[in-house]
């Protein structure tokens, strides 16, 4: 992913990269903020059995009611744990940073 | 090697991060429980449901839109949003009194248009297709479902005011439900074709109850037998809870149902209260949940295996949160003054139920109207039962 978003040199030593996690959770603030723009909330009423819009059929309307419940809880649980696991490498790192031996980018990111 | 270590190293950060994240995250959903429900006057989300209700009936559109995408997967919802939002609208009739001319208004309509429908569609009208492709055992054909629920709203808008068009109506419709009984070998009256609900049993023997508090009648006898019949052939022998549904001859066919036993326990507190406690306790202890600080329920206690219906709504594998059982878990929970579970069960409403507020009225879009009533049922609970227990309690005459 990280490919998408930035042109910095691949991570190297034992750590993975912190502004990865950041990444994805910025994409999936993204697709969440998309769903709404959408007008998809409604038809999570298929949570409970009932077609989301009478206009289109069952298959259609459960399909994006499924996929905006995906969404959802990809960014409500998803972002806050990869903001906090980069926060958890990003303290790791300055705790483990060797000075002389480092390998690690400049950039915490 | 070095790339394998940091996925390594990446998914135990992230297990880390999600063991940090998922037991807080019912915090961001929390609110005092006095937000759904308070012992006097109307809580902030009962105004709020109410409000989206009140307007659904001033905009028929909007109103037939909301109907027929209940009615596309069961008609019976169509009628049990009518019933639920009169009964909510009666008691928070009683809680606030300077907005009971609003809240007339509406179930008067209600009531009016309900009546009109079953007259003229009849009563399948409200009912699933399958209840026109059987027999029901005892003739004419009659649905304790209907007439029990009318009866209720009947009784609910007395309670809240007199109106003397509906003494009749409820005269007519208490007499009729008692003269079926009567009839019944068992004791037991049909909802669909030899297909008898719990559920609509407890609710009209509420309205019974009712009619004896506003017109001095004594259906006492007849409660008091039913309650002991119910304990003897309609508990489950595994959980001691209630079953939801039997054939006339006391076969059950769904076992003890979670989307049945909250609102019977309710419904039972005016019967027997002792009773009532000893199934919401069982309830609890059998169907809810409260995981990580979001509360919900299963549709069966751990012993009874039954395949997702109507009532239960999508089952959701690994925890068996049922949608139906959930929603009408509130009603348990408000009833019984289950603070914590109340307060658990609000969280995951916030959390997954998708509440959407235009204009101060809430809606869930996670629900349909009868969800929607349902709740507000349960956040206003409580003012007509209290009618029926002071005078009980009181040794009235009624």
């Amino acid at each position: 992913m990280s490919k998408f978003f930035s042109r910095r040199p691949k991570t190297k030593g034992p750590l993975p990269s912190a502004g990865y996690f950041l990444e994805w959770a910025g994409l999936l603030t993204v697709l969440f903020l998309v769903v709404n723009i959408a007008g998809m909330r409604p038809f999570t009423s298929v949570l409970n059995g009932t077609i989301g819009s009478t206009t289109l059929d069952w298959q259609t309307a459960s399909f994006l009611g499924a996929a905006y419940v995906m969404v959802y809880l990809a960014f409500v649980l998803g972002a806050p744990t990869l903001i906090i696991a980069a926060g958890i490498l990003t303290l790791w790192r300055k705790l483990t940073r060797n000075p002389e031996t480092n390998e690690q980018p400049k950039s915490p990111a | 090697m070095q790339r394998l270590k940091r996925i390594a190293v990446g998914l135990l950060v992230l297990a880390v991060a999600a063991t940090i994240w998922v037991p807080c995250l019912h915090l961001v959903f929390a609110r005092p429980v006095t937000q759904f429900r308070n012992a006097d006057g109307l809580p902030p989300k009962a105004k709020q449901l109410a409000a989206r209700h009140l307007q659904l009936w001033t905009d028929p559109a909007t109103r037939q839109k909301e109907l027929d995408r209940m009615r596309a997967s069961n008609a019976e919802w169509d009628f049990m949003g009518r019933s639920f939002l009169v009964w909510s609208l009666a008691n928070m009739g009683l809680r606030d009194p300077a907005s009971k001319s609003v809240y007339l208004k509406t179930i008067d309509e209600i009531i009016d248009e309900t009546l009109r429908l079953e007259k003229e569609k009849g009563m399948y009208f409200f009912l699933m297709d399958y209840a026109s492709a059987g027999k029901y055992v005892m003739k004419p054909d009659r649905s304790l479902f209907l007439d029990g629920e009318i009866a209720l709203m009947l009784a609910s808008r007395r309670i809240l005011e007199e109106k003397e068009e509906y003494k009749t109506l409820l005269t007519e419709r208490i007499n009729i439900i008692e003269e079926e009984f009567n009839r019944s070998p068992h004791l037991v009256l049909e909802s669909y074709p030899d297909e008898c609900w719990t559920f609509d049993h407890c609710l009209a023997l509420d309205a019974m109850k009712m009619a004896d508090y506003l017109d001095g009648t004594d259906h006492s006898k007849l409660i008091h037998d039913w309650v002991a019949m119910a304990k003897k052939k309609l508990i489950d022998a595994q959980s001691g809870l209630l079953v939801a549904s039997f054939t006339t001859d006391y076969v059950p066919l769904g076992g003890p149902q979670g989307s049945t036993l909250w609102m019977v326990s309710h419904a039972l507190q005016i019967l027997d209260a002792d009773f009532a406690r000893d199934q919401y306790t069982r309830a609890r202890r059998e169907l809810g949940e409260i995981t990580c600080g979001f509360g919900y329920a299963h549709e069966w206690p751990a012993s009874w295996k039954g395949p997702a219906n109507i009532d239960s709504g999508p089952i959701i594998p690994v925890f068996n949160i049922s949608a139906g059982s959930s929603g009408m878990a509130f009603i348990g929970a408000s009833a019984f003054d289950d603070e914590p579970f109340l307060k658990s069960l609000c969280s995951t409403l916030d959390f997954v139920g998708f509440p959407t507020r235009k204009s101060g009225a809430l809606k869930y879009s996670a629900s349909n109207q009868v969800g929607d009533a349902a709740l507000l049922y349960a956040s206003t609970l409580g003012p007509l039962w209290k009618k029926i227990e002071t005078r009980e309690r009181k040794g009235a005459k009624p």
